[in-house]
């Protein structure tokens, strides 16, 4: 059977696991490593680069290496999130069609879902070389608090990818899936998983009995994670410099990109020492001596810090402290006390950060939990989630929760909730509205997603009309709107006059940006290139197959040549080999299949043709 | 927008063709059929007193046999929906006797899912009266209607109607400042009526002699409207024939104290001290029943009694 894979695609790194016999195991990629950095680049000579190949060219590289795509994912380019990363990052991001983001790759403005699906892709081809065999199913997880958008973007990059999207899972749930893997039978009270991860935050609360994984509340935070602390030092680096030196890095991509992993490394350092030196010799060089510079030539400079414990701490405590806000507010959402929980489950690589294991025993009173490696759980999860699925019968169920509210606008421009948040899915909800106008005869549905009490401060997920209401005194008309979500997570909304029958309703879905034209498209244009790419390598082994066919005939030709030169036939064959000759230089050059395949052909029938004469006529000879 | 969820195979879609055995579909009409039920411990298939635990070990044996994913890409024809149903039945109604795990509600009322735990109010609530009023938009609005529902089931005294309209105006317009006091409105109203009904039942038990259960109807009435003082004066009754004198002594007081111008009160207060002995208190309560309403016979001819007495 055809293996199922689980993918953890990360903020920083991602990670793609599958059931292997009974267990499941994390599937190395073939540099051998577990994690594969999502890192795309364009390097200088065009090729497309993934993983620790891209992050590694990405100080000599910073514009065309993207990093941190996750980020963008199913978000609005003018949304203040994306502004903010904007700013951030040393790639350029431009505005789509439908207020999506686009990345500037190679000068090329890709949707982030296709920039997803090269990571994708890559993790893809890693399990089918794992595996000897082609795989197209994977289950992928997302953050618990991404919202429908951003999930929609996800199931349509691994599309783009070429897989075949199971199911979009929750990172916390599937981080304790892999947890309590191989435990059933056994009855887990509370659990409580912290996912601090490289991009976002999650907290979930689990319940887990005998194979049901019941998921309780869960919270979060989409742009809270490792990133954002590697960002507080990357900013006192820039900020002492500028003091000392009165020379803004920001500037320059290649000093940021460098600080950037300057940064992560120290931070990483300071989890286990005291104490970090942070060394960047030549962070600033002068600009090329032109003669046109107005300022006094500056020296070289470096950068050289040490960084505390301590003092990181101090810089990211906020960032801390907001993580334990979230946890508290959804320990209160579902009616528990910290006492109430029995186990606290840290994932994600910034939970390796001591002060923010200290905050968490803190609250609870308990000492966490931490897998051996707190970066591969949520991909085994996945793995396991993902076997489960397809297995005929399962012992395993998860019982996840929606993690916004979902409703749709009324009169007055608020937010009317049809499904609250943690509600288990599948679910669906009725509710009754009419007309706020008299003679009103369509009503706009407008399907929000999140827990403003604005109708702006949410989500849009889509809209629709629904007409032909029987022309009434406001009030009068009843309107039942139908939520519903299905088991696979797809909101569809319903709107139905109870009078006269009439109905409208959409299936939210094409909220990536893309819409289902553009993604078909992609998917299209995906197959063509793969096609193109086979086709180029094929012409390329067979242009090669026809030059050594055309080298073997050009050394015969003077032997020949010695032996015919002479004969009748011979003045006409000697023309016509050195005809084909030409032409098979010709088609060798191009790029036209059909070209070279015919000239190879009548290279070859000349060249056993000479092949004989040369046999024939020289052991004949003298 | 169109469907690309790629969650099933397309495929022309025979409502007879199903990967399901006959048992098995069986298995999901019966349990179909069950979850129609408005109680939820008989959707769960639980007993009427089972407890939280035995329902969630009950909804998590259910789940792992019937949740959408045991049939996940399978043909299920029809019976798509219908697992889905089932299992949006079962969770409501986990979640039902996760809210109320003693039973039922004293009202039964069919609260939609939806309706959310209210969030604590809170000043930052208050709308900024200075925003400049919404824009009219150009798009139809969508309205609810649940404000008229309310008032209307209220005045009929239709309180399953009242909480589900209450429920669904939550919905609409969770907001509202006057939340709080609607529901207060309906919780008082209800019990005005429940009280009512226990006192007719209290008077009932009292022509029949049943002193214990005549107190025990009007005690409830008057714990559920305890400013009646016709609910206490008429406790302090039973109790009398009963012989609790103590008790009824402290429950006329009281009912004297909530209407001192009533002249029943004033009568049994009376009579309390009449039975104790305290026959100075006693005339001074029938002389002021008598002052409030000559007609109080019974006040009359007790008068008479302690002033022959006297």
């Amino acid at each position: 059977m055809e293996p199922v894979l689980g993918i953890d695609l990360g903020t920083t790194n991602s990670v793609v696991a599958a059931v292997e016999g009974s267990s499941p195991q994390v599937i190395p990629n073939r540099a051998g490593y577990k994690l594969t950095p999502s890192v795309v680049a364009i390097a200088q000579n065009g090729r497309q680069l993934v993983g620790q190949m891209a992050r590694r060219q990405a100080v000599t590289n910073p514009k065309n290496t993207i990093h941190a795509a996750k980020r963008l994912i199913g978000r609005k380019f003018s949304s203040k999130e994306v502004q903010r990363v904007r700013e951030l990052v040393p790639y350029d991001l431009v505005a789509g069609e439908h207020d999506d983001v686009r990345i500037l790759l190679g000068d090329q403005p890709l949707s982030v879902p296709e920039i997803s699906a090269m990571v994708l892709g890559e993790l893809k081809r890693d399990a089918e070389a794992h595996f000897g065999q082609a795989v197209s199913k994977a289950v992928i997880t997302v953050p618990a608090y991404f919202n429908d958008a951003q999930r929609q973007a996800t199931k349509d990059a691994g599309r783009i990818a070429g897989l075949d999207v199971l199911r979009i899972i929750n990172e916390p749930t599937s981080a304790a899936l892999a947890y309590l893997a191989g435990r059933t039978g056994e009855t887990v009270g509370k659990l409580v998983v912290f996912d601090l991860g490289g991009g976002t935050f999650d907290v979930s609360i689990l319940e887990v009995s005998s194979g049901v994984y019941r998921v309780v509340a869960t919270g979060g935070d989409t742009f809270l994670g490792g990133e954002d602390f590697d960002q507080r030092i990357v900013e006192w680096l820039v900020f002492g410099f500028a003091k000392e030196h009165q020379i803004d890095l920001r500037k320059d991509r290649m000093a940021m990109q460098r600080l950037k992993d300057a940064a992560e490394k120290a931070k990483c350092d300071l989890s286990e020492g005291q104490e970090s030196q942070i060394n960047l010799p030549f962070i600033f060089s002068p600009p090329a001596a032109d003669g046109t510079e107005a300022s006094p030539q500056k020296p070289a400079l470096h950068l050289m810090r040490s960084l505390s414990r301590a003092k990181l701490e101090d810089l990211t405590r906020d960032l801390v402290e907001r993580a334990l806000m979230i946890t508290e507010r959804t320990l209160s959402e579902a009616g528990l006390s910290p006492t109430k929980i029995s186990d606290v489950l840290l994932v994600g690589g910034q939970t390796r950060m001591p002060k923010v294991q200290d905050a968490v025993r803190s609250l609870f009173n308990r000492e966490p939990l931490r897998g051996a490696h707190p970066d591969e759980v949520v991909a085994l999860g996945a793995g396991i989630q993902a076997q489960a699925l397809v297995a005929e019968t399962s012992q395993m169920l998860l019982l996840d929760v929606t993690p916004l509210s979902l409703g749709i606008t009324v009169a007055g421009g608020y937010s009317a909730i049809l499904i609250p948040k943690n509600t288990t899915v599948p679910t669906s909800a009725t509710h009754i509205f009419t007309t706020v106008r008299d003679y009103q005869t369509s009503v706009k549905i407008m399907v929000l997603q999140g827990e403003g009490q604005r109708a702006e401060e949410n989500e849009l997920l889509g809209e629709f009309l629904l007409s032909g209401l029987r022309s009434a005194p406001r009030g009068e008309v009843d309107i039942d709107v139908t939520f519903s979500i299905s088991a696979d997570g797809i909101v569809s909304v319903q709107a139905k006059d109870r009078e006269t029958g009439t109905e409208a309703s959409i299936t939210v879905t094409a909220s990536s940006g893309l819409t289902s034209e553009e993604l078909q498209r992609i998917i299209d244009e995906q197959r063509d290139q793969l096609l193109e790419q086979r086709q180029a390598v094929e012409t390329r082994t067979k242009a090669d197959e026809l030059r050594s066919r055309m080298s073997d005939l050009e050394q015969i030709f003077p032997e020949v040549r010695g032996l015919i030169d002479g004969s009748e036939f011979g003045p006409d064959a000697l023309t016509k080999a050195e005809r084909t000759l030409q032409r098979g230089k010709a088609a060798a050059e191009g790029n036209d299949l059909a070209g070279i395949l015919s000239a190879t052909e009548a290279v070859e029938s000349i060249l056993s043709l000479f092949r004989g004469i040369v046999a024939k006529l020289a052991g004949s000879g003298p | 927008m169109s469907d690309m969820s790629g969650g099933a195979p397309d495929q022309p879609i025979d409502p007879t063709a199903v990967d399901l055995s006959p048992e098995r579909q069986r298995e999901i009409e019966d349990l179909l059929a069950r979850t129609r039920s408005s109680d939820p411990r008989e959707v769960l298939g639980v007993s009427a007193t089972a407890t939280v635990d035995e329902a969630k070990a009950a909804y998590f044996a259910l789940a792992q046999r019937f949740h959408p994913d045991q049939f996940f890409r399978k043909r299920l024809g029809s019976f798509q929906a219908k697992v889905e149903r089932i299992f949006t039945q079962l969770t409501r109604a986990f979640q039902e006797v996760l809210r109320n795990p003693d039973g039922p509600p004293p009202v039964a009322s069919p609260a939609p899912a939806a309706a959310a735990p209210l969030p604590a109010w809170s000043p930052d609530d208050l709308p900024d009266l200075w925003e400049e009023a919404a824009p009219v938009a150009a798009e139809p609005q969508i309205g609810g209607r649940s404000r008229e529902r309310f008032a209307k089931a209220l005045q009929q005294q239709r309180f399953d109607l009242a909480v589900e309209a209450l429920a669904a105006l939550e919905v609409e317009e969770p907001h509202a400042l006057d939340l709080p006091k609607m529901r207060l409105e309906l919780k008082r109203r209800q019990d005005e009526v429940t009280a009512m009904i226990e006192y007719t039942k209290g008077t009932v038990a009292h022509q029949k002699r049943e002193w214990n259960a005549a107190y025990k109807h009007f005690e409830k009435a008057s714990a559920l409207d305890p400013r009646n003082a016709v609910f206490v004066e008429r406790a302090a009754r039973a109790l009398v024939f009963q012989g609790d004198l103590k008790e009824a002594k402290r429950l006329a007081e009281r009912a004297v104290e909530l209407k001192p111008d009533d002249p029943n009160c004033r009568t049994t207060l009376g009579r309390v001290f009449q039975l104790a002995g305290m026959e100075r208190n006693a005339k001074r309560e029938y002389e002021a029943a008598l002052k409030l309403d000559p007609k109080q016979d019974f006040a009359r001819s007790q008068m008479r009694k302690l002033w022959w007495k006297g």
